[in-house]
């Protein structure tokens, strides 16, 4: 980090002398550009996707003023001094605006050259901050951080393309070559000559510009900007959309390319055709920029079309609104003591939002090659179609809309939880060697996602019970029913988790030799096995009544969501996959909520009762 | 007699039908729950081996100053009231088929748990590229080992028995080396100048300082500080330090018959064969540091069945071979060569789980069926009636 | 007691089958030699030079032999000690074809560099498979093969595809160039 950080100084002064603005707001097409691949955190992606990530990052965001991402990502990386216009910047913090000089403004977005005075007068804080454990700093201390992390990243990407970009310079005519444009890489070819005639003009005329002819201040300077846009480029390799010709499956930045060596005569028509797609986009000439990306989409090997289609479509986003919809049908239908028109409605809403939940799970798969679930956030992704499923399925035995009831109101809820997991930009994430497919994993995973399906979905109708019986809407005969069905569904639940978790432990077994470990993520298991062991047979042996059966499958909730997500926020153990605060916080009120909920319930029903 | 034998037979009969009853079960689960979630959280703070000894591995642990039933306690009891459900109230009828099935494979479970902790023993193997090795070190135990000239091992203590103060003698020798300092978990630091009269080099220059136990118990750096006493050639008593990994741990000419190495070491033991690492490999996901994959390309050399053969071993994929599982655990590129760390492991008990887990899964469906189906059933009676 | 012997059998069974399955299984046969993973070759493209002596040479002339083309120049300091190894590997291994392709402005500071060699390497370059050129304008280096970096070196197999690319200086007599040599030669 350091050294990027004390180079940045020299990045900020060196960025706009060089290259040529060029003010259009014209414009072109993306469709294309959005599918050309890039490498990133080990996976070749869409530029949609790194565009979409990227301005999330910055500005919290996936369109900028209205604009497809991909139209700024293509602004930013082929138009610099017009992009570093761009209001991109979402600052917060107040802390952090004021300390940084910027003006308060109805929305906390500020444009980069706007914001490197105050990066400046920042950066000798921040390299203290830098030196400190990130535990230890202030939340106006990370927030400053992070902008400056930002603005780093940002520069990199400004001048990811900087080598081929035309560039303001006064050529002398031993070095024109007559083209068009001057970019970096031309220069470069002549740079030792251009070296050396600088050495020869120090010789003849010592160290001091000024005594210099006008044509040697004009090669002087031209030494100076080859070594000024080199050194504002180094290490960036942000931008790897440059197939390497040594390595397969590896992609380079363009800087990375060159600087590297490890281009050969493979790169030169890549670089070539990189030239002409940032010359056609600047002078918003649409049919070469049409035949240049058709000719860069030819060169590569990989289909990206379905992420675009996935990114497009938003599945799941789009599924919590059709569960939403569901949900209020499904209620309106019961308020009207189950007007068919209604629920069929419900229905059909559920069935759209399982439809499209189903085919985002579809395009993962295609997309990343793998199983669907390997991180936390799949897992929820992946409970969250399933759960709604079961319900869907119980409602078809059952008829009595409650089924439809659980299935939107779980999808709406495991949705919610999935979007506020869901971090900035892209969550499609490569997993390390021991999490990378394997029989016992993938059926451990699967089985066990399955299994809190199945609790949810028990717990859920455990609360209609209980709903049922405290407001007095129904009759003996059908809480026997219905409690029938309680169990039915718990046992199934305890099929899929106990088999789950101890596939869990073969598969550790298979991987490193020991079945059982007391890992966190194992102990959750358990404990939800454990839970539904003690209530079931709880029930068998008469210790518990019927309510404290159904209370205890509604807690269930409370039990699958510490085994679940609240594993993880204790970040030890093998196989955990992320850490969140802020869920911590959250579930702590879940848990208080719930335990509310049910004893108010439970004392509502018991009231009702002695009073009968 | 036999109206003895009969009463205590009864009185067995009895006994069991007690300790299968399912108030039991009712009050054991919750402890177990409770002691889940507090050995869980324990983790965060001493780490996963600890936790694992701690709430797991013992009979009884402290919550603070409280005593509690910890895990080997109310597992046993666990044990005891399923088995004796098992044997003396099953219902042995089809209804309950699945019920008894599904409770056999719990028992089959906890059986194999057993006998995975009685029999199992992991440790790893470190084989440099090219190189041939067949000795495996323990994750967990570390001796203090007093060599001779040939290797012979002629004290071995235990790091859980050695303590500060302690005298340890040399058998057939008048040396005896006392143990001034020792920690579980050492640091190291530079010993002061005014410090350093009657130390050997290197302890001269370092010490090693009592550190508090890395919640990785692999990561604990264990060594001992110790005075030697007896030998005649009065240089050689002195002060001396030796850890685990030092690569030079003192070695003293005591006499002309008496060569000693005093060395802190990991457990180790040998396997029936050995491991000759033919290439070590890792694969990163393009463009990152994040690994897609580890393989060793290895030779099993089998002196005892005259087996040699070539063998791969990845992550995720082991080798098994004469009851031992390799696995790839870890490895080293940091050397002229690289290095692979196999983790070895025996375990007799390793397919209970396997056959278990079908068992429990079985029962189960095989209950939920019938609950089903009988209640189709009793539906049809009701409607025909 | 019957369930008590059902119970024991299937223990006993599982203990058996948990030896048996441990005993019984012999590892797959997997050589580690024979997984050398195949790169994917590529025809480096042709290119014709006018060596210092004169004389045209063409690269593709130069199949059915291994050749090494070196990418120096005289003032690149890593470049300059690597250049009597090469010129004695070439000389060591006949099969070689060494191409030294300088991106020096001049022919004179070329000149100047040979002058200063010791004896033994100006012997070796009178070896006819030793090329030098100077890459006029980098024509060669810069527009043809995209290197900005010196030293670069390429090893030509004999099929006149890349078989390996050595960014910056590199230990010529090491084992890892000797193996590489001897693959080279084997096929």
């Amino acid at each position: 980090m350091r050294p990027f950080f004390l180079s940045f100084l020299i990045l900020l002064i060196g960025l706009s002398c060089t290259i040529q603005a060029h003010a259009d707001d014209k414009t072109l097409p993306v469709d294309k550009f959005k599918l050309l691949p890039i490498l990133q955190d080990g996976r070749l992606k869409p530029l949609d996707t790194f565009a979409r990530s990227e301005l999330v990052r910055f500005s919290g965001k996936h369109t900028f003023e209205g604009q497809d991402a991909s139209v700024w990502l293509a602004r930013t990386i082929f138009d610099p001094a017009t992009a570093s216009e761009d209001k991109i910047f979402k600052i917060d913090n107040a802390d952090v605006r004021h300390l940084m000089g910027l003006e308060e403004r109805k929305k906390p977005l500020y444009a980069f050259t706007e914001l490197t005075a105050g990066l400046q007068k920042t950066f000798p804080t921040v390299e203290q901050l830098i030196e400190q454990p990130k535990q230890n700093l202030s939340t106006e201390q990370t927030a400053l951080l992070t902008v400056h992390e930002n603005a780093l990243q940002y520069t990199q990407l400004l001048r990811s393309m900087s080598l081929l970009l035309p560039l303001n310079v006064d050529l002398p005519s031993e070095f024109d070559d007559h083209k068009e444009t001057t970019t970096y890489l031309d220069l470069k070819k002549h740079a030792i000559e251009i070296e050396d005639s600088i050495r020869t003009i120090i010789d003849k005329r010592g160290n001091d510009p000024e005594k210099y002819s006008a044509a040697e201040q004009r090669i002087a300077i031209l030494g100076l900007q080859i070594r000024t846009i080199e050194s504002a480029a180094q290490g960036n390799n942000l931008l790897r959309v440059i197939p390497s010709p040594l390595e397969a499956g590896d992609y380079l930045a363009p800087w990375d390319l060159v600087g590297s060596g490890q281009a050969t005569w493979d790169s030169v028509p890549q670089i070539a055709l990189w030239e002409k797609l940032a010359n056609s986009w600047r002078d918003g000439k649409s049919e070469d920029w049409d035949n240049t990306l058709s000719g860069l989409l030819a060169l590569s090997k990989t289909d990206t079309r379905p992420e675009i289609f996935y990114n497009k479509i938003a599945p799941f986003q789009s599924a919590l609104i059709f569960y939403a919809l569901s949900f209020l049908f499904a209620l309106a239908s019961m308020t009207f003591n189950g007007r068919k028109s209604l629920t069929l409605l419900s229905a059909l809403t559920a069935l759209i939002a399982l439809t499209l939940q189903t085919s985002g799970l579809t395009a993962r798969i295609i997309i990343l090659e793998r199983p669907p679930v390997g991180t936390l956030y799949e897992s929820i992704l992946f409970v969250g179609t399933i759960a709604p499923l079961f319900a869907l399925l119980m409602e078809l035995r059952l008829k009595n809309i409650l089924g439809l009831l659980s299935a939107s109101f779980m999808g709406m809820m495991v949705g919610l939880l999935a979007m506020s997991m869901a971090d900035e930009g892209d969550n499609m994430k490569v997993l390390t060697a021991v999490l990378n497919t394997q029989f016992w994993l993938t059926t451990h995973v699967l089985c066990i996602s399955i299994g809190y399906g199945w609790c949810l979905v028990t717990s859920v109708i455990a609360h209609l019970i209980l709903l049922a019986q405290a407001t007095n809407r129904i009759t003996q005969d059908a809480v026997k029913k219905l409690l029938h069905s309680q169990s039915t569904l718990a046992l199934t639940a305890l099929l899929f988790t106990a088999t789950g978790t101890i596939l869990g432990g073969i598969w550790a077994d298979q991987s490193w030799g020991r079945f059982w470990g007391w890992d966190p993520k194992e102990n959750g298991a358990l404990l939800i096995v454990l839970w539904l062991v003690w209530i079931i047979h709880g029930k068998i042996a008469g210790q518990f009544t019927n309510l404290q059966v159904t209370m205890g499958y509604a807690f269930l909730s409370v039990i699958v969501g510490t085994a679940w997500i609240g594993v993880n926020l204790l970040g030890v153990g093998l196989h955990s996959y992320g850490f969140t605060e802020g869920l911590f916080v959250g579930l702590g009120i879940f848990t208080l909520v719930e335990m509310g909920l049910i004893g108010a319930l439970a004392f509502a029903i018991t009231k009702h009762r002695s009073a009968a | 007699m036999q109206s003895y034998l009969a009463s205590f037979l009864k009185n067995g009969l009895k006994l069991g039908q007690r300790l299968a009853r399912p108030d039991i079960l009712f009050w054991v689960l919750p402890l177990m729950m409770a002691l889940l979630v507090l050995g869980t959280i324990a983790q965060k703070n001493i780490g996963l081996y600890a936790a694992q000894e701690n709430y797991f591995g013992s009979f009884f642990t402290m919550v603070g100053p409280v005593p509690i039933p910890a895990g080997l306690a109310i597992m046993g009891v666990f044990l005891v009231n399923l088995l004796c459900k098992f044997l003396f109230r099953s219902d042995w009828s089809w209804a309950k088929s699945g019920t008894i099935i599904s409770h056999f494979g719990v028992l089959l479970l906890v059986f194999g748990g057993t006998m995975t902790a009685l029999t199992s023993q992991e440790g790893f193997l470190m084989v440099g590229q090219g190189d041939q090795n067949n000795i495996v070190e323990d994750y967990h135990s570390r001796n203090l080992v007093v060599y001779d000239a040939n290797k012979n091992a002629l004290v071995t203590v235990p790091h859980e028995h050695i303590h500060d103060g302690m005298t340890v003698s040399i058998p057939a020798s008048a040396i005896s080396l006392t143990i001034d300092k020792y920690c579980f978990n050492c640091s190291i630091s530079m010993r002061p100048q005014n410090e350093q009269e009657g130390w050997h080099s290197p302890g001269s220059r370092m010490m090693l300082n009592k550190a508090p136990a890395d919640p990785q118990d692999e990561k604990n750096l264990t060594g001992i500080e110790f005075t030697l006493k007896g030998a005649k050639d009065s240089d050689i008593n002195g002060k001396y330090l030796t850890f685990v990994g030092f690569p030079k741990p003192p070695t003293l000419d005591i006499d002309d018959n008496h060569t000693l190495t005093i060395a802190m070491e990991r457990a180790k033991r040998p396997l029936p064969f050995s491991v000759k690492l033919e290439r070590f490999e890792r694969d990163l996901h393009p463009g990152t540091d994040m690994a897609s994959a580890f393989t060793s390309w290895i030779e099993i050399i089998d002196p005892e069945t005259g087996n040699n053969f070539p063998a791969k071993i990845e992550m995720n994929e082991p080798l098994r071979y004469r009851g031992f599982t390799l696995y790839q655990s870890s490895f080293d590129l940091n050397g002229e060569k690289p290095y692979t760390i196999l983790a070895i492991v025996d375990n007799k008990g390793r397919l209970f789980p396997y056959i278990a887990s079908i068992l429990i899964a079985l029962g189960l469906i095989l209950h939920l069926g019938i609950r089903i189906t009988s209640q189709r059933l009793a539906k049809k009676k009701e409607t025909a009636a | 007691m019957k369930n008590a012997s059902i119970l024991i059998v299937f223990i006993l069974l599982g203990a058996g089958l948990t030896l048996w399955y441990d005993q019984d299984t012999t590892p797959d046969n997997i050589s580690a030699k024979e997984i050398v993973t195949e790169k994917n070759m590529q025809a480096v493209p042709d290119f014709t030079i006018s060596t210092l002596d004169g004389k045209s040479l063409t690269l593709g002339s130069l199949k059915g032999r291994i050749v090494v083309l070196n990418f120096w120049a005289t003032w690149c300091a890593p470049c300059v000690v690597e250049f009597p190894k090469l010129v004695a590997l070439a000389h060591a291994n006949p099969d070689i074809s060494m191409i030294l392709l300088s991106s020096d402005t001049n022919t004179e500071a070329i000149d100047r560099f040979l002058d200063k060699q010791t004896d033994e390497t100006k012997t070796y370059l009178k070896d006819p498979d030793i090329a030098i050129a100077r890459d006029d304008k980098r024509k060669i280096t810069a527009d043809l093969f995209m290197t900005y970096k010196l030293p670069e070196t390429l090893i030509i197999n004999k099929k006149g595809e890349l078989a390996h690319k050595i960014v910056g200086d590199t230990d010529w007599q090491g084992d890892e160039i000797r193996t590489l040599l001897e693959s080279l030669r084997e096929k």
